[in-house]
């Protein structure tokens, strides 16, 4: 059978430096975190620098349950990372691949491409997927933006991973004045939220499935 | 140490707790056993919203969940019950008729 592939492309620009967009991609762990609406569960099978094989458990849009997928993630360079995800006994196959391009002022365009294998005969759904993965993108996206805005506040503000800021630690520091702290990446990223037990795969699990949402707080006085 | 407003009581009206940036400090505020709490909102983790969910019970302990990654704080004594090194610092709060103050440095 010819091999046929669905096809989408999205993007979108952020004022947040290259290596913080990274960090969020490849931060595995907090998509059943922060997107806790659409995943339940993530296995991490085997991680480092540059790759990742996990298992994924997601609720897509239109779907009215959990499709389970084995996702390869390769960082092919620092401007791009691809990701080959698997399911329904890899009689699926979807690549997505993310391109990162430095913008003025520390900015940076993200844009993701898609390629769904399907049966030609399945090329009249190419419009519909087209909707799903832009609808898709874009509800990740939001959801992630006040993340990666808080992420780099509390970096300019000293944070240090693990410990936090100094200047709320100790009650009677007083903040000094920073200089510019450019954002600094580490990869991969270490992990401690994963279900205690004796495998070498790191389990984690959704904490919190339904929610008020009661957001990033109120705005300043 | 010096003395901030960070809201008033109409605040909590709607969830209990309500979280607010000031002087740098992100804080949480929320009612427990009818008592006014103050703690810090920044995960110690990788520096996530502690308040973004309600608090919530899970074994027997009234927590906050941390929305990027889940690691779980008690509302009562601000540890982290997920793991235990980490903890959040507790700021001293005081109510002045419907105004909320917090003490910061």
């Amino acid at each position: 059978m010819q091999e046929f592939y669905l096809k989408s492309a999205s993007s979108a620009t952020t004022k947040f430096p290259k290596k913080l967009l990274l960090w969020n991609y490849w931060d595995h762990e907090h998509i059943v975190g922060t997107h806790f609406a659409h995943y339940k569960k993530v296995n991490i099978i085997y991680e480092d620098s540059k790759v990742c094989f996990s298992e994924r458990w997601a609720k897509l849009p239109y779907l009215p349950f959990y499709l389970k997928t084995t996702d390869f993630a390769v960082l092919t360079n620092d401007s791009q990372m691809d990701v080959h995800h698997y399911a329904f006994l890899n009689l699926l196959y979807c690549k997505q691949t993310f391109k990162f391009e430095d913008l003025e002022n520390d900015g940076c365009k993200v844009t993701r491409y898609d390629y769904l294998q399907v049966p030609r005969f399945f090329s009249f759904l190419q419009k519909y997927f087209d909707k799903i993965m832009k609808k898709w993108f874009i509800k990740v996206w939001e959801e992630d933006m006040p993340m990666r805005e808080r992420r780099l506040k509390v970096w300019k503000l000293g944070f240090v991973d693990f410990k936090g800021i100094d200047f709320i630690n100790k009650h009677n520091l007083k903040r000094k004045k920073l200089p510019t702290r450019k954002y600094n990446l580490t990869l991969p990223i270490p992990k401690i939220t994963h279900e205690k037990n004796n495998r070498r795969e790191k389990v984690f699990l959704r904490k919190v499935s339904k929610s008020k949402n009661l957001g990033y707080g109120l705005p300043d006085l | 140490m010096f003395k901030r407003k960070i809201g008033t009581l109409s605040d909590l009206e709607n969830n209990n707790q309500f979280s607010r940036w000031i002087e740098n400090h992100d804080i949480l505020i929320y009612r427990l056993n009818n008592r006014l709490r103050a703690i810090s909102n920044i995960c110690p983790h990788f520096g996530g919203p502690i308040g973004y969910h309600e608090i919530k019970e899970f074994d027997k302990k009234k927590v906050f969940t941390c929305l990027w990654h889940n690691l779980q704080f008690c509302a009562d004594t601000g540890e982290c019950v997920t793991h235990k090194k980490l903890k959040l610092r507790k700021y001293k709060v005081e109510l002045v008729r419907n105004d909320i103050f917090v003490y910061i440095n």
